[in-house]
């Protein structure tokens, strides 16, 4: 009955404190929700382990003829074969090889925000006729990478998946590949997408799709985010040329020689040009150039120093409301508890003990508490941020927090 | 009844000094006194000798019997005492602005609330039409007439009384003295603080608050 | 009042001057931060393909638009068009950003080569001279360190198709509504989108508002009680209830005028950060209104018993 007229004749201040405690605390599970995010990024893309120096490979048959002639060659191929197996075995670096290119699919399921020139200054082109498939295509965002490229940059994927990096084969019926984020939509793990992988048709399994945001450091910035693309994985090993293959496994082993080299901050480029000369003796492929690439370094540095500035501007602003907080709820419980006091003076004239007058305007606040939570609660649903741990979290904090105020400050107030 | 024995009050005045406000005071109300003032000069202590007696205040040194046991004066214990044998009625009747006249009453119930009792107690004083009026409403006499029907709900023993008229014109005080012969009248037995002659005069006998301790006035 | 009840008002006041204050810093560092990730561009940002002349012509309803215009391979020397330079909000660490009506200027990065001469800094592009009047980043190491932004109008070029950068409030939704969905992208994220600031930023914000509003609305009711005997008295000698409120809001007012001045006072003095005078009198106008509401709320439940 007390809580009754408690609530009619203090509604306007309980529902003040409810939604100043409910505001704040919405307030530190986004917090909380950024600062695990902010880990999360620096741990994935920032961590000591990324802190190396990057080198680009890239081959130096510039000339069409010479281009041409050694791809007929399949010495020439065979040799090219072994320098890729010798870089991914590694010496004192490791080699990412990474490559973009338009991938043509067949009867493909998205719009023209997948489209290889979407978001570049080169047009986009739509669905076309293709006369290979003899059916409708449309040249999609892909990127080919090896193993050693998808640790580096900690891709993962959503459901945990891992790809068979041993069995890649082209040649084989089916090849996994992984999908961006953004095909959550338009895909399931198991469909198979027919693409036509440097003028070969490949049957391509979807194995899993990206974490949202993946991304790796590719043709001079850190923000190269995979959402949009197809990841076809490049195999370990580079198998002898077949003659039915030869001019399809020719364009595979450049465009799988070009990437870059990692290598501790330690090592110098003299020391490095050593391993690979080395590599080159024993495989006899002399075509390639090495370009120190600094400005993965500084972009590292300067990228995480970013996330990590917001995250102190996120902290400081939370305090600053922690503080104005603590000041309007010390107010608004001072109203409150005024007003109940006259009330609490009333029951203890007609004979209840303070004991007894405690217990139940401790009950009052607990409706406040109550209710704040309640606010939170709905709040939280419509959150499009919502992660069960964080929530945990924020209420293991909000008990903490509010448990403090209910055990001492209003028992203080009540103790008449 | 009631009895207390050698009660030592030392008061702290506003500038910070302390001040005894009792010396060895002594007080007995037998069950043949139907009615008692306690009169006295402004701080001489007529408030704070009723809140002692109603068990509000604990803080002084001295014995307190009810019916010949010593009461433990703790907060508990004076609370039950309070709840079960006393009635108090205040000056500035400390009544809930939020709730009407019959739930003022009611508040009066220290266990099962009886609706028809509240209304009995409204009617014996005289205030049988008020039961949803808002305490806002109410003159000063009906204000002090409802804090007497809550008084009155639990059937005290004791009701005590802190200045009862003093804001009130002489038709009103009658009123409230009519009232408090009907319960005279009843077996209740009144103990009230007064500076009023008139009031002093209708109890049945007087006490004066004086040099510390209470003189019985003729 | 007594002048604890007083102190208490004062303390509310500066705390919730200070907070709002801090929110307004909060958001201009936070779009410095987005704005240093991602290459200048805020989160709106879109990639088109157009005549320079027609999109700045059509887009009018965008107050704050901005066109780019990539000038090198590597996107790191742009040029720019403003519609309103006054909410033009570059990170910069040293210098000023464009003004109204100002072109042939440039901003910079500290990696990029400059002449001097006659004491001006100038880069030099294409034999032309454009005086530096900015170091972009908001501090001399950053991601703009080798970005150069111009600003001159001659660059753009004429009619023809071209592609360009768009960015300003609304921006994508309102190049579809003219020209469609046919040569407009999306730009895919900076920095901001390895975490979540961009939702949970704005939120924090907005809860950050509600706070203060909560704060001001406490406050104006706290001023009404506290004044409510003192008001009681005045009517009492022969104020009327309209006298004595005016007098009492002008008591306010002058309150929030005078705590609004220590806060920017304050904010200039201890940490050199300086408030357009725009946000000084919008923020003392929101204070003011909320705490006067609630003090007229209170104000009228005293006088009526309601």
């Amino acid at each position: 009955m007390g809580i009754i007229f408690d609530m009619r004749k203090n509604f306007p201040l309980i529902v003040a404190k409810s939604l100043v405690f409910s505001l704040f605390f919405l307030a530190f599970y986004n917090f909380l929700s950024f600062s695990q995010e902010t880990d999360a990024a620096i741990n994935q893309s920032f961590s000591s382990d990324s802190e190396v120096n990057l080198y680009t490979l890239t081959d130096t048959l510039v000339e069409a003829d010479e281009f041409s002639e050694f791809r007929e060659s399949k010495n020439e191929l065979d040799k090219l074969g072994s320098f890729y197996n010798a870089l991914n075995d590694g010496g004192q670096f490791t080699f990412l090889s990474i490559f973009d290119q338009p991938l043509p699919v067949k009867d493909f399921r998205g719009d023209e925000t997948y489209d290889y020139g979407y978001g570049t200054e080169m047009s986009v082109q739509g669905k076309y006729f293709d006369e290979d498939f003899g059916a409708q295509a449309q040249n999609v965002k892909s990127i080919q990478m090896n193993k050693n490229a998808f640790e580096f940059y900690k891709i993962r994927t959503e459901g945990g998946q891992e790809i068979p990096w041993k069995e890649i084969d082209y040649s084989g019926s089916e090849v996994p590949i992984l999908l961006g984020s953004n095909y959550a939509n338009l895909y399931r793990v198991g469909d198979v997408i027919q693409g036509n992988f440097y003028f070969k048709t490949l049957n391509l399994r979807v194995a899993g799709f990206l974490e949202p945001g993946s991304s790796i450091f590719y043709k001079n910035e850190i923000n190269h985010y995979l959402d949009s693309y197809i990841l076809i994985p490049y195999p370990d090993t580079l198998r002898g040329i077949t003659d039915e293959e030869q001019f399809f496994q020719g364009i595979l082993s450049f465009a799988m020689i070009n990437g870059d080299l990692v290598a501790r901050k330690d090592l110098s480029s003299a020391q490095l040009i050593e391993d690979l000369q080395a590599i080159s003796r024993d495989t006899g492929f002399y075509d390639y150039t090495l370009i120190d690439v600094p400005t993965y370094l500084v972009q590292m540095s300067l990228t995480k120093s970013i996330i990590e500035d917001n995250y102190t501007l996120l902290l400081s602003i939370i305090l600053a409301m922690g503080i104005g907080v603590i000041c309007v709820t010390f107010f608004i419980n001072r109203g409150i508890l005024v007003r109940r006091w006259e009330g609490g003076l009333v029951y203890w004239l007609l004979g209840r003990s303070r004991e007894e007058i405690m217990r139940e305007f401790l009950w009052y606040s607990t409706i406040e508490y109550a209710l704040a939570f309640l606010i939170f609660w709905l709040a939280f649903v419509a959150l499009p941020n919502k992660n069960e741990f964080i929530l945990m979290n924020s209420l293991f904090f909000m008990l903490m927090f509010l448990g403090a105020i209910y055990c001492t400050k209003d028992m203080c107030w009540v103790n008449i | 009844m009631i009895r207390l024995e050698d009660v030592d009050k030392v008061v702290v005045e506003p500038n910070g000094l302390r001040r005894d406000l009792f010396r060895s005071l002594n007080f007995s109300l037998s069950p043949a006194h139907s009615s008692v003032a306690i009169l006295g000069r402004s701080g001489s202590g007529k408030s704070t000798l009723l809140k002692i007696l109603a068990g509000l205040d604990t803080r002084y040194q001295g014995k307190y019997f009810f019916e010949g046991e010593p009461l433990l004066k703790n907060g508990a214990t004076m609370a039950r005492y309070r709840r079960e044998n006393i009635g108090i009625v205040t000056q500035s009747y400390h009544l809930l602005s939020d709730r009407n006249v019959v739930q003022n009453v009611l508040l009066g119930f220290s266990g099962k609330k009886s609706i028809a009792r509240a209304k009995e107690c409204l009617a014996l004083v005289q205030l049988e039409k008020f039961e949803k009026k808002s305490i806002t409403q109410l003159s000063g006499g009906e204000a002090q007439r409802v804090a007497i029907a809550r008084a009155l709900v639990k059937n005290p023993r004791v009701i005590l009384a802190d200045e009862p008229t003093g804001a009130l014109d002489e038709e009103t005080e009658n009123h409230i003295l009519s009232v408090f012969s009907r319960l005279e009248s009843e077996g209740h037995t009144l103990i009230v603080t007064t500076h009023n002659e008139r009031v002093a005069g209708w109890c049945q006998s007087r006490l004066m608050l004086s040099d510390k301790k209470l003189v019985p006035q003729e | 009042m007594t002048l604890r009840q007083s102190g208490a008002i004062v303390f509310l006041l500066l705390l919730f001057s200070f907070l709002l204050s801090a929110l307004h810093v909060y958001g201009v560092r936070q779009e410095a931060i987005t704005r240093e990730g991602n290459k200048l561009y805020t989160a709106e940002s879109i990639e088109v393909r157009g005549s320079f002349t027609d999109i700045s012509a059509r887009l009018d309803n965008v107050q704050d638009l901005k066109i780019y215009t990539n000038l090198s391979e590597d996107g790191d020397i742009r040029n720019i068009f403003m519609r309103d330079s006054s909410r033009v909000n570059f990170p910069l660490h040293s210098g000023r950003s464009f003004i109204e009506g100002e072109s042939q200027k440039a901003l910079v990065g500290a990696e990029v080569v400059t002449t001097y001469d006659g004491g001006i800094e100038y880069y030099i592009f294409q034999e032309k001279r454009y005086e530096v009047i900015g170091h972009l980043g908001r501090e001399t190491k950053s991601l703009l360190e080798k970005n150069v932004i111009l600003n001159d109008p001659a660059l753009f070029g004429s009619g023809a198709d071209e592609p360009y950068i768009l960015d300003g409030s609304g921006v994508h939704n309102a190049f579809v509504s003219v020209y469609g969905s046919e040569n407009v992208a999306l730009r895919d994220g900076g920095t901001n989108k390895r975490t979540n600031v961009d939702l949970v930023s704005p939120l924090l914000k907005g809860f950050g508002l509600l706070l203060v509003v909560l704060g001001c609305i406490s406050t104006g009711l706290l001023v009404g009680r506290y004044s409510a005997g003192q008001n009681g008295v005045q009517h009492l000698q022969g104020a009327t209830h309209r006298a004595v409120f005016l007098r009492r809001a002008g008591e306010v007012t002058l309150l929030v005028a005078a705590v609004a001045f220590v806060i920017v006072s304050a904010w200039s003095v201890l940490f050199q950060v300086t408030f357009p005078v725009g946000v000084v009198l919008s923020g003392f106008c929101v204070q003011l209104c909320t705490v006067l509401t609630a003090f007229g709320f209170s104000f009228v439940k005293n006088v009526t018993g309601a």
